[in-house]
């Protein structure tokens, strides 16, 4: 009998809340590798959701250790800022250069963040709590980590799964709502790509000029912009390559690996498994759903003053939403199903671009407000 | 009798108004003291107060957001024109 308490003994320290962690890690398993949603994240949170919830799991101490390091407020959010360098290298902001007033959707389309932040207020989350869960509408990993750590919620496990499963269902969330606001009409206009080159000159410039007035209005978002540019100029400076190419592939994907798993440490079943957490999965998609509305209605809008000929096509401001480059890709393919001759896909990256860069000065503009 | 009879009174006016001042700065501070619970605690639950506050970050931050944005625009725009200006330039020359 003693033998077999050796043997077995750990069996009895189960809970049952760990087993729905394991259900709940095998799904982000499966929904990564025969969905294909955000693989590179879900699959390590995935794993590590039971990595953690196994009974006196020894691997939770190094998972911690890894959070400690890169992901707290002591390591000052390490692990995405750096991650944001690898995202700056890999975006060509030359389809927004192009046309520097779809920044504007980009802008409308942060909308959902702040009704969400007002609903998670109006559920009783307190102000921190709320911003934090409200960033998951930022569509962009990085930024709701960082926002979240910085503010110090103790949802931060719920906030990153949410964020990052609906980045996933961009394709299910949106073709909806986007078809809901608009017309048969509207979504068949047809918008001409002027293909204007930018100069290297402009191109350099954007990521500097972009770090300094964002720094200016919102400081607390500067590493989030910072980070972000400073890939960019690596990428655009053009004397960089080796570095460039390091930034947008190795460094990437190395934070991304620990990345995901370090998340993972938040997402113990008695930390995780409580009704706050079904809540922010619920405000994560209004978040999502108003982001889009926000970035339809403002192409609507501008349509009223606009020329026959110069009329915007509103679904590319659904692109406005910051998943690059999914939302880009499912306004382009909703324009070819109504048209097949409609090519929205330059419009829609630009959009796409734009929502990168305002989600991060929402996050900045949110962290400001919600410390004052 | 009767200068002592309106300074009494005179008297209890002024009790009740202090009395009444107290009472409404109670008031305000038992509502000042719900919100900043509401905001601290932050129990679950429809919090139709919170509003006091989430509604000014939305105004300030899509605020914010339009006009940091059209800063932006505005200097690409600058910065566009003058590179177009400057390559002219190269080219008469």
């Amino acid at each position: 009998m003693e033998v077999f308490m050796d043997i077995f003994g750990n069996f009895a320290n189960l809970d049952p809340k760990q087993l729905i962690m394991w259900v709940i890690g095998g799904v982000l398993i499966f929904l990564a590798i025969k969905k294909e949603m955000e693989p590179t994240l879900l699959l390590p949170m995935g794993f590590g959701a039971i990595l953690v919830n196994l009974p006196e799991s020894g691997a939770k101490a190094v998972i911690d250790h890894l959070f400690d390091i890169g992901i707290s407020n002591e390591a000052h959010e390490l692990m995405p800022l750096i991650l944001f360098i690898g995202i700056g290298a890999m975006i060509d902001f030359e389809p927004l250069l192009t046309n520097p007033k779809l920044m504007f959707f980009g802008a409308a389309a942060q909308f959902g963040i702040f009704f969400t932040l007002t609903m998670a207020s109006l559920l009783g989350f307190n102000i921190f709590d709320a911003a934090s869960v409200a960033i998951i509408g930022a569509a962009d990993g990085p930024t709701s980590i960082f926002v979240a750590q910085q503010l110090g919620s103790s949802y931060t496990a719920a906030i990153m799964v949410a964020a990052y499963s609906y980045m996933a269902l961009v394709p299910i969330v949106q073709p909806p709502i986007i078809k809901l606001c608009t017309t048969k009409k509207e979504r068949m206009i047809r918008m001409k790509y002027a293909g204007k080159k930018v100069s290297k000159r402009t191109k350099i410039l954007f990521p500097i000029i972009v770090t300094i007035i964002v720094g200016l209005f919102a400081p607390d978002a500067v590493a989030l912009i910072g980070f972000l540019m400073f890939g960019n100029l690596i990428r655009e400076c053009g004397v960089l390559n080796s570095l460039s190419d390091t930034a947008q592939n190795v460094l990437a994907n190395l934070i991304t690996i620990f990345l995901g798993i370090t998340i993972a440490s938040r997402m113990v079943a008695e930390d995780f498994l409580r009704l706050e957490t079904f809540l922010i999965m619920g405000l994560g998609l209004v978040a999502f759903v108003f982001d889009t509305f926000g970035g339809v209605m403002l192409a609507k809008l501008m349509n009223i003053f606009l020329k026959k000929d110069k009329k915007i096509n509103p679904m590319i401001g659904a692109s406005g939403i910051s998943a690059f480059p999914m939302s880009a890709r499912v306004v382009h393919k909703m324009g070819l199903a109504e048209d097949p001759q409609n090519f929205l896909l330059m419009h829609s990256i630009g959009v796409n671009v734009s929502g990168q860069v305002a989600s991060v000065i929402a996050g900045g503009l949110i962290l400001t407000f919600a410390q004052q | 009798m009767n200068e002592n009879t309106s300074v009494i009174k005179e008297e209890i006016y002024e009790a009740e108004l202090l009395a009444a001042a107290d009472g409404a700065l109670e008031t305000i501070g038992a509502e000042e003291e719900t919100t900043l619970e509401t905001v601290e605690r932050g129990e679950i639950g429809f919090t139709p107060e919170n509003l006091s506050w989430s509604l000014p970050i939305m105004g300030k931050g899509m605020l914010g957001i339009f006009i940091v944005t059209s800063i932006i625009v505005a200097t690409v725009v600058i910065l566009d024109k003058a590179s177009k200006l400057k390559k002219k330039d190269k080219e008469s020359k």
